[in-house]
């Protein structure tokens, strides 16, 4: 479904990721985790169209994809969940999960939809006409999730979703992900500091390392950790 | 009490048009984050175009004041700023400055340097009496033209998906095209609301000096920024509330100065303007929830 060859992304000088080969299949759940400045969110703008591409492709669906705006590349069935949320603070939640589907013009569909992330997530119909900004991280949380479901993606890209938040939100949020999962069948890249929180969620979680991918983690196996940590560890 | 009054309808009057403006210029640079000191630009050539069809009928002047306002508004948006839309502000801002500079030549070599006068709404420059007070009929339209445009403006970008896909833009531009929000569609909209908020200022300024020069909307964008500035940068009702202060102030301070400091006023306001900026650098009005994270 998803497939890069040889991404290379650069800021200036800088170059965030060298060389990534991916491919991500239909239904799967691939997990990619590294440490700070791995380049992780590069790779998800990249996919996404918010970073530029000057060297490799990017391929969803046999569409080459590197290049195009970030809005086309939404419309194609791609939504990214970013770091940091980005809720549309002075927005109500309402308003926000509209928003999540600029994309599409079926209104009777998005409201059927609305209805049904509602009653999924229902602390956001508790506070449909209060501001984005108010809510609590994991409420936030939970709100850029049901946003980027609007669009009804094919492919669900999570950007560290439990960055900033409280031990105990980060598994609600967590179990949140695994539901619809399961329910929806729907394929997504998650990028996450800690391998752990992948662990029975992703079908195979891989390990960014100063930009470029170093193998695969098998979170299964004993001692994943510490090839993890020791990789970590190595001069950049 | 009277004098009270009076003061209180000039300076709404005033802070409706420092408002108006800053509007124009906060609604672009909350999406593209460009300074568009251009801006006073279309206040101008809408002013130009309802004095050179002033002698027609004046409601006729009004809607070539629109549409040559927005025309030139989208035409800037479309020639100049589109391809330079993933530049560095600083290259944004200087271009910024290169339109405003060519149309203002342009409207010299058109119109010429010298200031004109024109006979444009003048029976809106008497006054009306109310209870002993002598309002200006062109301070009370003014109030109420603001009043009008900003409650329909909010209508639609609190009731439509354009003006929500607006405000999301405005908010973070870059989320909202991830979101799958067309970039070019919502910028055109921002200029067209940008030229549309210019001719209201054009056509209102017009009717209150009946005066236009080719430099006429500089002083404007300038108030509009440091509006936008004090308002919190990126928040509309900030720009709204911040021209509205700014306007305020200074005639407050015009009527309230000695004699002597009145000519120093601006001094006094860009005074006030560094004070706020240093306690509230972000802003005097942009929203906690905006600036609050959360865990």
């Amino acid at each position: 479904m998803l497939r890069l060859e040889g991404v290379e992304v650069r800021y200036g000088q800088v170059r965030a990721l060298r060389g990534v080969d991916l491919a991500v299949d239909e239904g799967g759940v691939v997990g990619i985790v590294g440490a700070n400045g791995a380049g992780k969110s590069s790779l998800t703008l990249a996919i996404a169209g918010a970073a530029p591409v000057p060297i490799g492709q990017i391929a969803f669906e046999g569409r080459r994809i590197d290049g195009l705006a970030p809005e086309t590349i939404a419309r194609l069935g791609i939504s990214l969940v970013p770091e940091g949320r980005h809720v549309f603070a002075d927005m109500t939640v309402f308003e926000n999960l509209d928003l999540g589907a600029a994309s599409r013009s079926d209104r009777a569909e998005i409201a059927r939809d609305m209805s049904r992330l509602f009653e999924r997530f229902p602390i956001l119909a508790e506070r449909r006409d209060g501001l984005a900004g108010k809510l609590s991280g994991g409420e936030q949380q939970q709100l850029v999730i049901a946003r980027a479901l609007m669009a009804r993606p094919r492919l669900l890209i999570l950007d560290e979703p439990s960055l900033g938040l409280a031990p105990t939100m980060i598994d609600r949020v967590y179990d949140l992900i695994a539901e619809i999962r399961r329910e929806r069948g729907l394929t997504m890249l998650i990028v996450e500091q800690n391998p752990e929180r992948l662990h029975g969620l992703a079908d195979r979680v891989l390990l960014l390392h100063t930009g470029e991918l170093a193998g695969e983690i098998d979170t299964r196996q004993e001692g994943w950790d510490s090839a993890y940590f020791g990789l970590e560890e190595m001069p950049a | 009490m009277t004098a009270a009054l009076q003061l209180i309808v000039d300076a709404l009057s005033v802070g409706s048009l420092y408002a108006l403006s800053a509007l124009g210029i906060g609604l672009i640079f909350g999406i593209m984050r460009l300074i568009n000191f251009a801006h006073g630009e279309f206040i101008m050539v809408g002013a130009y175009a309802a004095m050179l069809t002033a002698a027609i009928w004046a409601p006729f002047a009004v809607i070539v004041a629109i549409a040559v306002a927005l025309a030139v508004a989208l035409l800037t948006e479309r020639l100049a700023f589109r391809r330079l839309r993933a530049s560095p502000p600083a290259t944004l801002l200087i271009t910024s400055f290169a339109v405003s500079y060519l149309l203002q030549n342009l409207m010299v070599l058109i119109e010429g340097a010298r200031p004109q006068t024109v006979d444009f709404l003048s029976a809106l420059t008497r006054s009306m009496d109310v209870g002993g007070v002598r309002l200006p009929w062109i301070n009370v339209v003014t109030i109420a033209v603001t009043a009008v445009l900003l409650a329909l403006l909010a209508l639609f970008l609190r009731r439509t998906r354009f003006g929500r896909m607006t405000r999301a833009a405005a908010s973070d531009f870059r989320m909202a095209r991830l979101l799958g929000v067309r970039a070019d569609r919502v910028i055109a909209i921002a200029f067209a609301l940008s030229g549309l908020l210019a001719a209201a200022v054009a056509v209102l300024l017009l009717a209150q000096t009946g005066t236009v020069s080719p430099v006429m909307g500089l002083q404007l964008a300038l108030v509009g920024f440091v509006a936008t500035v004090i308002g919190g940068m990126g928040s509309l009702s900030g720009a709204v509330l911040g021209g509205l202060t700014v306007g305020v102030v200074t005639v407050l301070l015009q009527s309230l100065l000695p004699a002597e400091l009145r000519p120093f006023r601006d001094a006094f306001v860009y005074g006030l303007v560094i004070a706020v900026l240093l306690v509230r650098p972000g802003g005097l009005f942009r929203s906690a929830a905006a600036m609050q994270e959360r865990v």
